[in-house]
């Protein structure tokens, strides 16, 4: 796959032939320093950004040959959360969970109920009325996700998701990834700067550098030495931390 | 001067004042169905020529350059005419429209485009604060065009839309005052003719201090409910 931006005369090569195989059911995390394409990569998955040339396959569907409306209804079992968070914030923590089911336009009395379980599920039945501005930063990530479950979704695409909050409150959003993963076979897509919360919860990393995939690793196998290298690179990514996109 | 003379006086004015009862709260309505009029057309059309704007705007979900040009001109054109001269210009529409080319609903004609082209340029700059990153949330999880407009866009900037829609309708009034030269009517109107006109001052000041608490009435409103409106910080 590949995917480049034109940005006046100058010509980017974001993502530079770039295959990638996620097996279903697995936590599949990506690395890479600052600019290497992560973020672009993630997006080509739900086909926020269209690729120039390649393919993106989800659950035997190829997203890249749909029509604007197969593709919208594809991408309802794609759920996707955000470095930050990307609320409505003149919508309660229920208006913004209750969003794709409108969206999906269930009817109300099934979205109600849905909207309670997957409030319950993030553990935060008790912050439905709170406003985003009124929630803390793992709140709003909590109810980010629980937006991004409330279809029910296949697979769940995760850009930075603790990027901006404090490592205790890393941890709470971390488990509740791993929880998604194990109790209801979510496929997950972590995009992350960060070594540590990626090495705890993946499977398998990809490492990513200049729009190029340079390996690919099981994280409960992988040996001492790659370990160095990698801690190599978290060294160099702490140095220019990451705020935007990758 | 002690308080029962002020009463006194007082008294006299409204007393004077009250012989134009009539006169005044026609001008008053005729106030009202002009500006009305202009507030629906901010509202059912300003609101999507506006939103088209946003859309069509570079980096925008719907980029459309040739488009956007020439929306983006016809509205800077209708808001830089002199507004006195777009009236009179606008009289074989008006006739096309309405029929006749004086008179309240006449008058409401070009008021009604004013309103179209300045409410439109002040929603497409609300809008433009709505984060696109919330946009690509909407796009992530499926929403459709109309969706994202609805459901994202005008809920995001909704208090921005409001104390646009507050500052268009005050200045909506403000042109309204001059269409006494197509029959229009209206309180300016009034306030010119009885009050400057037939050098009856305390008629004047007394549509001013109406046209004062008017305004500011709307602008307080405006604003409670822009605040009220807005949930984004605490």
């Amino acid at each position: 796959m590949n995917k480049s931006f034109v940005d006046g005369n100058e010509h980017y090569q974001v993502i530079n032939n770039v295959s990638l195989d996620i097996a279903e059911g697995t936590i599949h995390g990506i690395i890479g320093p600052s600019g290497a394409g992560k973020s672009t990569l993630l997006r080509l998955m739900n086909v926020l950004e269209s690729p120039d040339s390649g393919s993106v396959q989800v659950n035997g569907l190829e997203l890249t040959a749909l029509g604007s409306r197969a593709l919208r209804e594809a991408r309802r079992s794609i759920g996707m959360i955000f470095q930050h968070f990307q609320l409505v914030g003149n919508r309660t923590a229920y208006g913004n969970v209750a969003l794709p089911l409108e969206l999906a336009k269930t009817p109300r009395a099934i979205r109600e109920q849905r909207v309670l379980e997957v409030m319950r599920y993030v553990g935060l039945e008790d912050k439905m009325r709170q406003y985003p501005a009124q929630l803390s930063g793992g709140q709003k990530q909590r109810v980010a996700i629980a937006r991004a479950l409330a279809n029910s979704p296949s697979v769940l695409l995760c850009d930075e998701p603790t990027s901006s909050l404090d490592p205790k409150t890393t941890s709470g959003i971390l488990d509740v990834l791993r929880k998604i993963n194990r109790e209801l076979g979510v496929t997950i897509v972590i995009v992350s700067h960060e070594m540590d919360a990626v090495h705890a919860i993946c499977d398998r990393v990809s490492v990513m550098e200049k729009g190029r995939l340079t390996r690919t690793y099981d994280v409960k196998s992988s040996s001492g030495l790659s370990q160095t290298g990698l801690a190599a690179e978290a060294s160099r990514e702490a140095e220019e931390p990451d705020h935007g996109r990758a | 001067m002690d308080a029962p003379s002020i009463i006194q006086y007082l008294n006299d004015y409204f007393t004077y004042v009250q012989q134009y009862d009539t006169e005044i709260w026609r001008a008053i309505g005729e106030t009202f169905v002009m500006v009305g009029i202009s507030i629906a057309a901010a509202v059912f059309l300003g609101l999507p020529v506006g939103t088209v704007l946003f859309l069509c705007r570079k980096g925008q979900l719907y980029e459309n350059r040739p488009l956007f040009s020439v929306m983006n001109g016809l509205v800077n054109i209708i808001r830089s005419f002199p507004f006195l001269l777009l009236v009179v210009i606008m009289i074989p529409l008006t006739r096309l429209i309405v029929g006749t080319s004086i008179g309240t609903l006449a008058a409401a004609v070009p008021l009604s485009v004013v309103a179209i082209a300045s409410y439109s340029r002040l929603v497409e700059q609300s809008l433009l604060e709505v984060p696109k990153e919330v946009l690509e949330a909407a796009s992530s999880m499926g929403a459709s065009t109309l969706q994202i407009i609805f459901k994202f866009l005008y809920v995001e900037a909704r208090s921005g839309l409001t104390l646009g829609l507050t500052t268009s309708t005050i200045s909506f009034i403000s042109y309204s005052t001059v269409m006494g030269i197509v029959g229009g009517g209206g309180v300016g109107d009034f306030a010119i003719r009885y009050g400057y006109q037939r050098f009856e001052t305390e008629i004047m000041v007394f549509t001013i201090i109406i046209m004062v608490i008017l305004v500011q009435s709307i602008q307080f409103a405006g604003s409670l409910a822009a605040r009220l409106l807005d949930k984004r910080k605490v």
